[in-house]
């Protein structure tokens, strides 16, 4: 027996339609993060305890999609696109494969979940990546209902901001449109 | 009482991902033992339950191309060891996976020793005599119905029973659509097996707080988790629970020699073709009843495992063995009701009570793992057969 006939090659055939899914909604969390820096005081104040020039990414290995924001020497915060080659980056969260983002990015596991589960690698600082995952839980909050916010996140605030609609209406406007 | 911490030697390189989508993390691991060509070795039965699709889509957002061989049978030979060689080789792989359990990881570890060096290889292993070189990454993907060496340093190929302690699968992936529910016998079987391992693991003279570890988990994973993997087969967290039960009794029993009923029951399986897991079972009780009047038997570290937290805090000093064999005659019980055809005592699986005498010394051959004292296991063996569960 030479063995050739049970074996097969399995080449990859990708997931289109899960790699646009999450490609999406990174593309809209990235945007809807530097919207909610500028009308929320906690996702404000996270980004002024961050060097000035900070950047960071969450992307999905092994090849994408990614979302980079980072902070401008004015302490702007501003969505950065997809691409991170070339770019200097001080805080990379990558999500180990497309099944864990679809995870995270159905909400079925919060990202504090993820990263217990060991769903997610991180190069960088530690404090710097909490801040991140806070900023992500607090910006979630926003965009989702409260019955599918509190499955993504670690602990669904009690008073998530006295100008919760209010807020909210400005950050999917921002996130759409993209104002800055 | 706690083993002593002096002068012991615990070994378990093995990386484990366990639990939902923990398949999906094969390439990122891959490419942590550089490796991006892997070929994946399984049964055509296996195959046939869907095991090709879900390879291919944990590998379809990967970039990878994975080579996949079904052609595993139940009893390979070194004949078939030569043809993966020759694919392996001519088809530029890197790396092995091996899909399923027994023989499946039997094959991927004697292919492996005999690509990270020369085919000759697998005659020095025969011999336990390789030298202790690091082989090429492995990874295993066991499921329900394991022997009970998948995790381990050995493996047998027809006539060859391979030891090399760097075989040893380098990860191991616990994921619920490769633990598929099985027929119950058979899950009970490898169950009992798992059991009996942990449990023997804790008899051991040389037993350390690292085996003891792996010995409790194994043990409570299977006491809490195999009847509900019984009456309930797509409840995923008991299937997977086994399944890490059997990761943590076979590396307690790769850092230990094996026990009497363990040596016992892989004998009679072979002269009367039960599953090793039926016989170990049926023995278990016996055996432990057996130790119950050694002064060093860890009785109530046992019956912490077997019985749990509540009901350890409440046992007299001294009853923790003639508790944890109470405790597993209830099981064996369970099981009887739960599996129309389960044996209830070692008549029932095709002795005769003239072939004990010779089980008596093929118990030692078994795996060429320590000495057992022929006395109690014919005593055992006697009583075993005088019991009906």
């Amino acid at each position: 027996m030479t063995g050739m006939e049970n074996y097969r090659e399995l080449p990859p055939r990708g997931k289109p339609l899960k790699r646009a899914y999450v490609a999406v909604m990174l593309w809209f969390v990235g945007r809807a993060i530097q919207a909610a820096a500028r009308v929320d005081d906690a996702v404000r104040e996270e980004f002024a305890a961050l060097p000035a020039g900070f950047t960071f990414s969450l992307g999905v290995l092994p090849r994408g999609p990614a979302m980079i924001v980072g902070k401008d020497e004015d302490g702007r915060v501003r969505y950065r696109g997809w691409q991170t080659a070339g770019k200097r980056i001080d805080l990379q969260m990558k999500i180990k494969n497309l099944e864990g983002a679809i995870l995270m990015f159905t909400f079925q596991e919060s990202t504090a979940a993820a990263t217990a589960r060991n769903r997610l690698i991180v190069d960088g600082e530690v404090p710097a990546a909490c801040a991140v995952v806070r900023v992500l839980d607090r910006v979630e909050v926003y965009l989702l209902p409260k019955i599918i916010a509190k499955l993504a996140v670690k602990r669904y605030p009690d008073r998530p901001g006295e100008d919760k609609l209010r807020n909210r209406i400005r950050i999917y406007v921002g996130a759409v449109f993209g104002f800055r | 009482m706690s083993p002593s911490p002096n002068s012991f030697v615990f070994c378990s390189p093995a990386k484990v991902l366990s639990g939902n989508k923990a398949l999906e993390n094969l390439p990122v691991e891959l490419a942590g033992m550089d490796a991006c060509r892997p070929l994946i070795l399984t049964t055509a039965g296996l195959a046939s339950r869907g095991m090709e699709r879900t390879m291919a889509a944990v590998f379809a957002d990967s970039g990878l191309t994975v080579g996949f061989f079904t052609g595993i049978p139940a009893f390979p030979d070194r004949k078939l060891v030569r043809a993966l060689y020759g694919l392996y080789r001519d088809r530029g792989h890197d790396s092995l996976i091996a899909l399923g359990a027994g023989p499946v990881l039997d094959v991927a570890k004697a292919l492996n020793i005999a690509l990270s060096g020369a085919p000759e290889d697998l005659e020095a292993a025969a011999a336990g005599t390789l030298a202790n070189r690091k082989l090429r990454p492995l990874t295993a993907i066991p499921n329900l119905d394991v022997s009970g060496y998948e995790m381990t340093r050995y493996a047998s190929l027809s006539s060859l029973s391979l030891t090399a302690p760097t075989a040893v699968p380098e990860l191991i992936v616990l994921d619920p659509r490769t633990v598929l529910p099985e027929a119950r016998k058979t899950t009970a079987a490898a169950a009992l097996l798992t059991l009996t391992q942990a449990v023997e693991a804790f008899l051991h003279p040389g037993r350390n707080q690292l085996t003891d570890a792996y010995a409790y988990g194994a043990t409570r994973y299977v006491m809490e988790n195999l009847p509900t993997a019984l009456k309930h087969p797509s409840h995923h967290s008991s299937r997977i629970a086994l399944a890490n039960a059997a990761f943590f009794a076979q590396t307690a029993f790769d850092n230990l020699s094996g026990g009497m009923i363990f040596c016992l029951g892989m004998a009679m399986a072979r002269r009367c073709a039960v599953s090793p897991g039926l016989i170990m079972g049926l023995l278990l009780p016996h055996g432990l009843l057996l130790e119950m009047d050694r002064e060093e038997t860890p009785g109530r570290d046992l019956f912490l495992a077997v019985g749990g937290a509540e009901d350890y805090a409440v046992i007299e000093e001294g009853m923790g063995i003639r508790k944890a064999v109470d405790r597993f005659v209830e099981l064996l019980l369970e099981l009887q009701s739960l599996i129309p055809d389960f044996p209830r005592s070692i008549r029932d699986i095709g002795l005769a009570k003239s072939d004990l005498e010779e089980l008596s010394g093929a118990a030692g051959n078994v795996g060429g793992r320590g000495s057992l004292a022929l006395s109690e296991v014919r005593y055992l063996l006697d009583k075993a057969w005088e019991t009906r569960f």
